[in-house]
């Protein structure tokens, strides 16, 4: 970003050129921390790392967030959240050498791994709990309880109750697959899929889907008494995160949004332990493990990068502005943790979870059309005025949102 | 069929860019001027008696921004003397032709107007300036000086408050980009209708809600007199990242501008995060983040004739300008130069080279 390149000699621009001469004279034939082993990726410009050195190197960066934080006590329940993406599997494999025997610090938490089934939203139909589940059976070292769940279980009248009476029952199981209770799946399947077609835009979709999957995730959490869902988004994924809250009006929450702990909701702590990992980081490190990653769709993945929603756009943004100026990514990292969360917050919003922050009346009534500030967030009022008049339906019957909605909307 | 204006039913000639409602011109006219009024009362931005200058630059939103002033102060009686600011930065072939356009509009409106140019504050002209830096990191330059001009112009005038023409997606674009830099000391205060810290006159911004495009349409319709072409220096490639995204952005949902506003506002920021401590300037009394303001540092490095020193850290400044003081006072001793071509010293340059 330096400049006077064009003015005389003494340029930053001939500056730069040197340090990159500079770096590029250095050894690349061997790596830069053992000074022995074969170059196997390079992360920072200039300073190739070995497998092995590499392994130490990504290790050490996942316990140290953990260590950090002292977020895991012995015996804790861990929901690990994986979604078959390089980032989730790369975030399993990390987890999974904190309970080798050859570990000098072990993790004692007892790891609940959780697999939320959305595909049957997307047409490609194919679901990949099947590979995810392989994945899992893979990991060697750790012991493991997987909770299989179909995302249209959420749009079930009673969802926790329902959910809570069928693991009590097969608790002691090592896969528990909720795809086996008694309910008409292909129905909500259904009704699942209308709904999100009532929604207008591609970015409420996103908005929503997103805040249901949390809902499963807490859910989850209390029926199983844990009290720590692990997540496993990226920097990147965070960045982009924090820059698309921004644009939807969610600004008072991004300390929740993008920080290293959530804690949106009394009780349950979402843990971001790879918000200081770069997907390049974990694609490599599968790699290492011999790891092939699943494919996983979005509302957006066939859609234009630009005007596909408004996740989609900050995502090709951010990665754009990363590649021309490489300190993108970290410093708006850096701005998200000189954030905290505001303090005039009563209560949750009944969609996201995320705690709404109350205004006066009149300042916030400058587009909005639907009265429900008071039970809903800034950002979930935004998504839900780009529903249909079947947005009733959107909102999962075990909360009161319903209720809420029959209310106050006028069909 | 032609499409109805959604306020009075009669044949519609444009969307608005907010919300995509259908009007026709008159109720455009009022929504958009009632809009404005709303945003001065609802905000307390003024109080009767006081004067208020416009900041003028003779583009579509200050003209704009003139126009809507006069008319609500005439409209509602708020009782302001209203005068119109222009900065001259020297640059010829934009600043020159614009500010006849601003001439015009004092004339058509009936103002009195005050011209300050920078060649008669600081000495420097953006010409001369850009002669001497090059066409990257002018445009700090520029902003560090203007922003003085206006307040110096203000209090000249005996002011009360600046009011200038930054529309909302000025203002949503300034968020982006305040998080893109982590200027969180920025990103605190950019969004804030109203600006000024004790003893410095007053800004604020009547059109922070305001789309771009509404500005553009109502002077389109109003047929309002305003130079349109972009300043001659400025490439300005970090802006417009931000501005790309936000144009793409306002694409998929024209409310986002305002979304971005409103998350802007609603940012708290850390109690232990150190934030700059705002003092005076030591040598003209501006206000200042360390002993000397921004535009007297400026000023400096463009009279050693080391521009570049002043944009970036400023104790990497202080300790090159230090290290040149100590060669050109050893370089005097030994009786090989004077002190004041020390500064163009080789080897001088060399070790300040060697620093970054």
């Amino acid at each position: 970003m330096c400049s006077t390149a064009s003015f005389g000699g003494n340029s930053c621009g001939s500056r730069d050129e040197e340090m990159i001469k500079r770096k590029t004279q250095k050894r690349r034939d061997v790596c830069f921390k053992c000074k022995t082993g074969d170059p196997f990726v390079v992360i920072r410009q200039g300073d190739p790392f070995c497998g092995t050195c590499f392994d130490t190197h990504v290790i050490h960066k996942f316990r140290q967030g953990l260590g950090k934080t002292k977020i895991l006590y012995p015996g804790d329940k861990l929901l690990v959240n994986i979604s078959g993406n390089v980032s989730s599997l790369a975030m399993l494999r990390l987890l999974a050498t904190g309970y080798d025997t050859a570990s000098h610090k072990k993790i004692t938490a007892d790891p609940k791994i959780v697999v939320v089934d959305d595909s049957f939203m997307f047409d490609s139909g194919e679901s990949p709990v099947p590979a995810i589940l392989r994945e899992v059976e893979r990991v060697p070292d750790m012991p493991r309880q997987v909770f299989v769940v179909p995302f249209q279980l959420v749009f079930l009248s009673n969802f926790r109750e329902r959910c809570k009476e069928f693991y009590e029952g097969n608790k002691d199981r090592k896969i528990v697959d909720f795809n086996e209770m008694r309910v008409d799946f292909e129905k909500l399947a259904d009704s699942a899929r209308s709904t999100f077609s009532n929604i207008e835009t591609v970015s409420a979709r996103e908005d929503i889907h997103r805040s249901l999957r949390l809902q499963i995730l807490s859910t989850l959490a209390g029926i199983l008494h844990s009290t720590k869902i692990m997540m496993s988004d990226t920097s990147t994924d965070l960045a982009a995160r924090l820059l698309s809250s921004v644009a939807v009006g969610r600004g008072a929450n991004l300390p929740h949004e993008t920080q290293y702990l959530d804690n949106r909701l009394p009780g349950v702590t979402f843990i971001n332990c790879m918000r200081e990992f770069t997907p390049k980081e974990c694609a490599y490190y599968l790699r290492r493990l011999g790891v092939a990653p699943i494919t996983v769709l979005t509302h957006s993945t066939l859609l234009d990068p630009i005007v596909g929603s408004v996740n989609r756009l900050t995502d090709t943004f951010i990665s754009g502005l990363q590649a021309t100026f490489p300190s993108t990514i970290s410093t708006v990292m850096k701005t998200s943790a000189k954030l905290q969360p505001m303090s005039n917050c009563s209560r949750n919003c009944d969609v996201c979870l995320l705690p709404i922050i109350q205004r006066e009346a009149d300042v916030t009534d400058k587009m909005s059309e639907l009265d429900l500030e008071d039970k809903l967030c800034n950002g979930c009022v935004i998504a839900l005025s780009e529903c249909e008049q079947d947005v009733r339906e959107i909102v999962p019957k075990s909360s009161n949102v319903k209720a809420i909605l029959d209310e106050f909307l006028i069909s | 069929m032609p499409t109805e204006c959604v306020e009075c039913g009669k044949r519609a000639i444009l969307k608005r860019p907010k919300n995509r409602k259908a009007l026709c011109k008159d109720c455009f006219y009022s929504v958009f001027e009632y809009e404005i009024h709303e945003t001065i009362t609802k905000n307390r931005l003024f109080k009767p008696g006081e004067t208020i200058a416009i900041g003028a630059s003779g583009g579509k939103d200050s003209t704009v921004l003139a126009h809507i002033m006069k008319l609500l102060n005439d409209r509602y009686d708020y009782g302001l003397n209203l005068v119109l600011l222009s900065i001259d930065e020297g640059i010829s072939g934009y600043r020159d032709d614009s500010l006849e356009t601003v001439k015009r509009n004092q004339i058509q409106y009936s103002l009195p107007l005050k011209i300050l140019s920078y060649q008669e504050l600081y000495g420097w002209t953006m010409d001369a300036i850009v002669k001497e830096i090059g066409m990257k990191n002018n445009c700090t330059f520029c902003g560090v000086f203007r922003r003085q001009a206006l307040d110096r112009g203000a209090a000249m005038l005996k002011c009360d408050k600046i009011v200038t023409g930054h529309n909302a997606d000025d203002i949503a674009e300034t968020v982006i980009m305040n998080i893109l830099r982590g200027d969180i000391a920025r990103l605190g205060r950019c969004t804030s209708i109203s600006t000024g810290s004790e003893g410095m006159i007053s800004r604020c911004k009547p059109f922070k809600y305001t789309y771009e495009k509404e500005i553009v349409m109502y002077a389109h319709f109003k047929k309002l007199d305003y130079f349109t072409t972009e300043c001659i220096y400025s490439p300005n490639a970090y802006r417009g990242h931000a501005r790309t995204f936000l144009k793409d952005l306002e694409k998929i949902r024209p409310r986002a501008i305002l979304d971005i506003i409103t998350s802007g506002e609603d940012m708290a920021i850390k109690e232990e995060v150190r934030m700059p401590i705002q003092s005076t300037c030591q040598n003209c009394g501006y206000i200042a983040s360390s002993e000397l303001c921004k535009a007297c540092i400026m000023l400096d490095g463009l009279n050693r004739g080391r521009p570049e020193l002043s944009i970036g850290k400023n104790n990497k400044r202080k300790k090159i300008l230090k290290m040149t003081a100590e060669k050109a006072k050893e370089a005097g001793k030994n009786g090989k130069l004077n002190g004041a071509n020390a500064v163009h010293d080789i080897s001088v340059s060399q070790d300040v080279e060697n620093m970054f």
